[in-house]
């Protein structure tokens, strides 16, 4: 029997209880996230408002669980269209060379040259601040890093004999691309798409924080960090709570990464 | 050169045209490179019997490789390109096929074995699966029912090439298998469209001395059977002795000598044959004057620079100062049978 690895169990439950958040969050809190009571703005942690309330004595906890269902959204949903579209890019870049090859990674050079944060920005003051919007901002972010991870591997597979001999048996392209050499890559790219996963969701809080993410009055880890900045000196939670959170997700889906890999690699899975 | 050997090989009385599953003529395939085009293979004839098996032997760089990726439509272009020549496998001209009916073509009737079967085979994938994937690649849509047909024969295909367990085997991973079974796992996989020619590349040269002679029995079992014509590529002239019909001689890009394997062995008339057999261990005895291994001094020439006369005249021993070997290009002659052919100016003074 395989021994348990530590890294995947801490990190795959941790994603699993800030999944089980999003979905049900209710569960979690009877509290609405956007009453406002201004009578009560930063009242002190109390049996009803386990973290207390913020400068519109909205309850901060309330909001925390709120806010998961946004990071993890935008975070999951943001890495997985980078993968669909990355990788098919590099890998297409990889098995055709010449020009092909040439123009994919020039584009993702050049991409790779812009912040990630900065273009996200820009995207999202152009176009307004929707889900989508968001989304689509971190998706542009992340396909070249798909790409030119995918790219590598392809460029090495499509030299395997295995490769040729389905060209002689007749076999095309995209069969080739989905049925011989995807299937060589999965492994690595599940475990980069969770290492993403933890970028995604702190490029997500970095918008919210500064004010590009979804406006208010939707409860989002980074805007809640950004109002507690105000009160830093005088209520240190409200603003620790989200940061904290921020912390968690990403820990969450690096030690799930770094579980992964161990587990799916052949050479450390028993060790 | 082309007229004549055409002719040669028409009026070859044992050679009856239905006969003939492979057949190539002045094949010229050149690669593109930064230092100008490089020709790797030139002009080469030969033709390939059902159930013969052609040995091809030459040292790297010779275009034994090339000679049979250009078969199998698998030169990368660009950089390379077949230029020119006929390659007919059953009458059909694999060259003059576009690329949908060369697909139906290939696969089905000529098939592969790589050198190394610890890389030839996808490691992702179950090794029934692997076989059945070129049973299925000709059917447009395959249906459960051919999907269950397909793994059937891959079993079947399994057990004729003697893995032991098929069923079993069928299920595992490549890396579950051993660098021999692996290899046997290839041979059903080539096997599995009943192909007219099989083309062997090195098929043992990853493997060790016992498992070598396996995979070669197995090899001519399963001619015996299908009576498919081989075409095996070697550095290999031991192998190449017990294995093989007839042999073809590569170097730099061309044909050098062909002829039964007993006439090219025991009878070179190449210099470039001899020396190749001078640095081959023998049996002989310890004193014997044959024992010794002498090398064939200099190094190939570089291909994008190729002397205008015979490519071997500058490590030639035999040339002397002649001036003909470095102006003339020799062209392949009987020497003196149409069976034994060599490409030297002086084959008549050739002696092994």
């Amino acid at each position: 029997m395989r021994r348990l690895n530590p890294l995947l169990v801490i990190g795959g439950l941790i994603i699993a209880f800030l999944v089980l958040v999003a979905l049900f969050p209710t569960l979690f809190t009877s509290q609405d996230p956007a009453r406002q009571d201004v009578a009560a703005q930063l009242e002190p942690p109390s049996a009803e408002h386990w973290l207390g309330r913020d400068q519109f004595g909205r309850d901060i906890y309330a909001r925390l669980i709120y806010g998961t269902q946004v990071s993890m959204v935008i975070g999951v949903s943001s890495v997985l269209l980078g993968m669909a579209v990355g990788v098919p890019i590099g890998m297409i870049a990889g098995y055709f060379r010449g020009k092909t090859e040439r123009v994919i990674m020039w584009i993702v050079d050049v991409k790779m040259a812009f912040p990630g944060l900065v273009l996200a920005l820009l995207f999202v003051a152009l176009f307004g601040q929707s889900t989508w919007n968001i989304t689509l901002a971190i998706v542009i972010g992340i396909i070249p890093v798909f790409a030119r991870l995918a790219h590598g591997p392809a460029l090495a597979f499509r030299e395997r004999e295995f490769v040729k001999s389905s060209i002689v048996f007749g076999a095309r392209a995209p069969w080739i691309l989905y049925k011989h050499i995807w299937p060589n890559l999965r492994s690595e790219m599940v475990v980069i798409a969770s290492m993403t996963a933890a970028v995604t969701i702190r490029i997500e809080a970095g918008l919210s924080f500064l004010g590009l993410g979804l406006p208010p009055p939707t409860a989002t880890w980074g805007g809640m960090l950004r109002d507690g900045t105000t009160y830093l000196q005088t209520d240190p939670l409200f603003s620790l709570v989200p940061g904290l959170a921020i912390f968690v997700a990403a820990l969450g889906f690096n030690l799930l990464g770094d579980g992964l890999r161990d587990a799916l690699d052949p050479r450390t899975a028993n060790s | 050169m082309t007229d004549v050997t055409e002719s040669e090989i028409q009026e070859r009385p044992q050679t009856p045209a239905s006969d003939g599953c492979l057949s190539v003529r002045n094949l010229t395939t050149v690669f593109t490179t930064k230092r100008g085009t490089v020709a790797a293979v030139t002009d080469v004839n030969f033709d390939l019997r059902a159930g013969e098996t052609l040995g091809i032997v030459g040292e790297s760089g010779s275009g034994k490789s090339v000679t049979a990726m250009s078969i199998l439509g698998l030169i990368p272009r660009p950089p390379g390109k077949v230029v020119s020549g006929e390659i007919r496998v059953d009458g059909k001209n694999l060259l003059a096929l576009d690329r949908r009916s060369l697909r139906a073509a290939s696969g089905s009737d000529v098939a592969m074995i790589f050198q190394d079967p610890m890389t030839s085979l996808n490691p992702v994938h179950r090794i029934g699966a692997q076989i059945a994937e070129g049973i299925l690649a000709h059917q447009r849509r395959p249906s459960k029912a051919d999907k269950e047909a397909a793994r059937r024969r891959a079993v079947e295909l399994l057990a004729a090439v003697g893995v032991p367990a098929p069923e079993r085997r069928a299920r595992q991973y490549p890396h579950e298998l051993s660098g021999g079974m692996r290899q046997r796992v290839m041979i059903a996989m080539a096997m599995s469209c009943d192909p007219k020619v099989l083309i062997a590349d090195e098929p043992t040269t990853a493997l060790d001395a016992t498992i070598q002679a396996q995979i070669m029995r197995l090899l001519r079992e399963v001619q015996r059977r299908t009576n498919v014509g081989i075409m095996l590529i070697t550095h290999d002239i031991g192998l190449v002795a017990q294995n093989v019909d007839r042999v073809m001689v590569m170097y730099a890009g061309r044909v050098v000598e062909m002829g039964t394997v007993e006439e090219v062995l025991g009878n070179p008339k190449h210099p470039y044959t001899v020396g190749l057999l001078r640095c081959t261990p023998s049996r002989l005895p310890a004193d014997s004057v044959r024992r010794r291994l002498t090398p064939i001094h200099g190094l190939p020439p570089n291909p994008t620079d190729l002397p205008p006369g015979c490519s071997f005249a500058p490590r030639c021993e035999l040339r002397g100062d002649r001036e003909r070997c470095l102006l003339e290009q020799p062209e392949l002659r009987p020497a003196p049978t149409d069976d034994h052919r060599s490409a030297c100016h002086f084959l008549e003074e050739v002696t092994p």
